[in-house]
């Protein structure tokens, strides 16, 4: 079967987007409007399901009275009252109701074997349904493992090209080159490796593996640039884009993901391209699990597959609807060429909102997910969140950023935040949620401690940061109301992750926590440093903020 | 989600194979924002514990909630498969006291068979994960039936539960491997001495006295044996220690898990000699991690990963003279070695195992 061919020409990213978006960074910026629409499709859902409900019941009720007035159920009522006892759903002195009152007298003084049983099982026994038995798939998934199906899926007569661009890859590239070798279901697999000037034997291994080489110079990368050089080398008939760090679940990932996008069960589900999510690692940090989970409930993929389709231009629907992800982004090499990749940065966003914009539809399937997550410091993290907001503010016209007038109000905030998170010690055994509240509740009443380094390590950052607060006659009360404001709604969010998923605190979760609730402190700075850099006059001073925030990242 | 996992044992008091899984899973589940608990036996109070409002015993792993039930009851022993009455009471009480679980996740049904029951008794859907096969078929057999999904943990148990169940919908995920711990295998060194390697209890269940045999039998010159694992039966290793004085075993004693890694990539072959059904061939899947193919005995699991494969040899379990031919010719021939090398296949990664897993809680929610 072909390709599926798009039939509208190509558009462009929307305005001069050059920087990325990322999994879970931005969404706090918007993270009320998004809880917002989120409660609102949660009561519509509800809304729903108990008009649903009402009308069955109505429908079982007037079934239930027809079968209750009728004769064969009024001659066989003993057999079911002898079956109830029986069963212990009922003892004797619960049944003695439909006894006269000499035999319920006689029954009351019988020391009832199972009275206790049933008083043990009856509620919990009526409270649920029948546990009804595991099968696949899933309601709503466009794919299913093979392994999940316990059937082998016939093989599929395409050539997929795996193209994934790397720099000092480390020793992990290894296992993802030999779980792409090994995958299975495909006439042909061919891996590509644009490599941009690696030293650390990773292109000693991708030609071990006969992988494709490309080389890339450094100073010519970018995300787009990259990807592109690999597809103008790739010959497949389909392009899967990843990255060095992501590892497939399972073997034949490559066949489920090329069998949701050439394959569909329905012609509403012809796809254009489509990305699967995330599944964290073993040793994934607790702040970038909330950041997935966030994230995947902002695109509509947390509890089953996304089909995404143009249902506004707002950014927020063009992002929730439009996200690819290049950790795992399969696209007909036909496809491909008529769009490639725009931009240095959020090359995968851009593609899909363009896909989307004319009209296409992409996936982002949770029924098949690859192994990647990160264990970021919290300097990355600040750096991240400053590109992630301008990106958003560049590439979307209406995304709002809250303005900061200065530098010096974010320090104060800054230090003052840091100074309560570093004093932060939850009691073991106390309920993480809970000792995160508490720590919310502090931020609303901070001392003023004496302005200290906010830089997180950023090289170059807190030089910059003193010279800019020194220009500024304002102390920026409003810039650190401001910074504290959105730390705390940062912070909501990771405190109902945590609520959510876990308990008492031990050492373990401890750590975690204060190491989340720093790199929250840091992100929250990236971002107000973002509002701050986005409203100024672009000088050679300003400027030099945003190269150091892309530094690295 | 609210996810129970269900453990005869657990850290800190036991912290072996199926509870490190079980951790694994948890944790798994918890990075994907469901909420889990682990309900499990202890033999006795004591360091780590501490008795919460409801009167249990808690304690948390790594950030994982634990309950034990009847702290210090030696009839816990008894938690599978007899009836203990204090038993019901304690678990219809965890259930009673806890917020509502969505599903339970069953590991150690042989040895839960009766929390199991109460589990299905009040339907709530679970899940049970087959690592070993239990004493008590009858009852094991129901709470299968009653399961809303069963998962083994390899071919091996699988047919063996087919065999009486031949209807019973199952799964086959292995357990996984942390192949993030293991590197990439450095070409071997053709003038290196050949370094057979064992891992595991020193024992004559584990087949450890028959390989030392085996290998001082074949009186090789360039190789080695290096056993390495803790001594669970003074006398077996004390013929191995006499052994080791007329030929090259090493008796290296136990090492901490994180070194296991480092061990098996200073290993050429792994030799895993068991002298009882393997279910879980744990140590064989390690050792493919590490990149070293495998002489197994011809009972359990192993054989059939090996047959299958083509990444080492299967040998009679009790045949000490095949051992030693096996090791003799391997040791002259490196062209098997590195053919059986290439055959060795990918081991299931720890986080496949747990999406696996979270694709089965979804369904049986």
């Amino acid at each position: 079967m072909p390709p599926p061919s798009p039939t509208k020409a190509p558009r462009k990213a929307p305005a001069s987007a050059e920087q990325c978006v990322a999994p879970g960074h931005v969404e706090a910026e918007t993270s009320l409007d998004v809880r917002l629409a989120e409660a609102q499709a949660r009561a519509a859902r509800a809304e729903r399901d108990l008009t649903a409900a009402n009308a069955l019941i109505d429908a079982q009720t007037s079934l239930l009275a027809g079968m209750r007035s009728s004769s064969s159920w009024r001659l066989t009522r003993p057999v079911r009252v002898l079956a109830r006892l029986l069963r212990g759903d009922q003892t004797l002195t619960q049944l003695t109701g439909y006894f006269s009152p000499g035999l319920r007298s006689l029954l009351a003084r019988v020391p009832a074997v199972g009275r206790r049983r049933s008083a043990d099982w009856s509620g919990p026994k009526r409270s649920r349904p029948p546990a009804h038995k595991a099968s696949f798939p899933l309601p709503g998934a466009l794919v299913t493992l093979p392994e999940l199906l316990g059937a082998l899926p016939s093989p599929l007569d395409i050539g997929v090209s795996v193209i994934i661009p790397t720099l000092n890859a480390g020793a992990e590239f290894y296992w993802l080159l030999r779980k792409l070798t090994a995958q299975m279901g495909l006439a042909r697999i061919e891996i590509v490796v644009v490599d941009s000037g690696s030293t650390d034997g990773t292109i000693e291994r991708a030609e071990a593996f006969g992988c494709t080489l490309v080389h890339i110079p450094s100073g010519d990368f970018s995300h787009s640039a990259a990807r592109n050089l690999g597809a103008d080398t790739a010959g497949g008939d389909v392009y899967l884009f990843t990255v060095q760090d992501a590892y497939p679940v399972g073997d034949y990932w490559l066949h489920s993901m090329a069998l949701a996008l050439l394959w569909p069960k329905d012609p509403s589900e012809t796809l254009a391209a489509v990305s699967c999510t995330e599944f964290p690692r073993a040793d994934s940090d607790l702040i970038y699990n909330a950041a997935v989970d966030t994230h995947s409930r902002f695109l509509g993929c947390h509890d089953g597959d996304r089909i995404g389709a143009l249902a506004g231009s707002d950014q927020e629907s063009l992002r929730a609807q439009g996200q690819l992800s290049d950790l795992a982004c399969m696209i007909s090499a036909q496809t491909f060429h008529q769009y490639r990749y725009e931009g240095r940065y959020a090359e995968d966003l851009i593609l899909g909102v363009r896909l989307v914009q004319d009209g296409l539809k992409v996936a982002m399937l949770s029924s098949v997910k690859v192994i990647h997550s990160h264990n970021r410091s919290a300097a990355y993290h600040l750096k991240r969140t400053f590109v992630d907001v301008t990106f958003l503010n560049e590439g979307f016209p209406d995304h709002v950023v809250h303005a900061a007038g200065g530098v010096r109000g974010v320090i104060q905030a800054g230090s003052d935040l840091l100074a309560l998170i570093e004093d932060w010690q939850p009691a073991l055994g106390e309920n993480g949620g809970s000792a995160l509240r508490a720590l919310i509740a502090q931020c609303s009443k901070l001392p003023d401690f004496t302005p200290v380094d906010i830089a997180f390590g950023a090289p170059g950052l807190a030089e910059w940061l003193r010279a800019t607060a020194a220009l500024e006659p304002e102390n920026g009360e409003a810039d650190a109301e401001d910074l504290r404001v959105a730390f705390i709604h940062r912070l909501e969010q990771l405190a109902d992750f945590v609520t959510r998923t876990y308990g008492p605190i031990d050492d373990f979760l401890r750590d975690e926590m204060s190491q989340a609730a720093r790199k929250t402190l840091s992100s929250t700075i990236g971002g107000r440093l973002a509002a701050y850099y986005l409203h100024q006059t672009p000088t050679a001073h300003t400027q030099r903020l945003r190269i150091l925030m892309l530094d690295g990242v | 989600m609210r996810i129970l996992f269900l453990v005869s044992q657990f850290p800190p008091e036991f912290w072996f194979g199926t509870e490190q899984v079980t951790l694994n899973l948890a944790k798994a589940a918890q990075s994907e924002g469901h909420s889990v608990e682990v309900l499990t036996i202890t033999m006795r109070d004591g360091d780590g514990w501490r008795t919460d409002r409801d009167a249990f015993s808690t304690t948390v792993i790594e950030g994982v909630p634990v309950t034990a039930l009847l702290s210090g009851d030696q009839a816990l022993r008894d938690i599978g498969d007899i009836a203990n009455p204090k038993l019901a009471r304690s678990v219809t009480r965890f259930l009673a006291k806890r917020p509502g679980f969505d599903i339970a996740h069953v590991m150690h049904c042989g040895r839960t068979a009766q929390a199991t029951k109460l589990l299905a008794d009040l339907r709530i859907p679970y899940l049970i994960t087959i690592a070993e096969l239990p004493d008590h078929e009858t009852q094991f057999g129901d709470l299968l039936l009653r399961a809303s999904a069963v998962v083994a943990v390899s071919g091996f148990v699988a047919g063996k539960i087919c065999k009486s169940h031949s209807e019973l919908p199952m799964q086959i995920i292995p357990n996984g491997v942390d192949l993030l711990r293991f590197k990439a295998r450095a070409p071997r060194s053709p003038v290196a001495k050949f370094t057979i390697g064992y891992l595991g209890p020193i024992s004559g269940a584990s087949g450890a006295l028959l390989l030392a045999k085996a290998f001082a039998a074949t009186g090789t010159i360039n190789a080695e044996l290096r056993m390495v694992g803790p001594t669970l039966e003074t006398e077996v290793s004390a013929e191995i220690e006499q052994l080791s004085k007329t030929s090259a075993i090493r008796l290296e004693g136990p090492v901490p898990a994180s070194e296991i890694p480092n061990v098996l990539a200073s290993f050429d072959l792994l030799a895993v000699p068991s002298q009882h059904r393997e279910r879980l061939g744990h140590s064989l899947n390690l050792g493919f991690a590490a990149g070293i193919p495998a002489l197994v005995s011809n009972l359990g699991s192993l054989a059939e990963v090996v047959t299958k494969s083509g990444a080492g040899q299967v040998i009679d379990a009790t045949d000490m003279g095949a051992w030693s031919d096996a090791i003799a010719q391997i040791t002259r021939g490196p062209e098997q070695l590195a053919a059986w090398t290439r055959a060795i296949p990918l081991p299931t990664r720890i986080e496949e195992e747990a999406f696996l897993y979270s694709q089965i809680y979804r369904a049986i929610r």
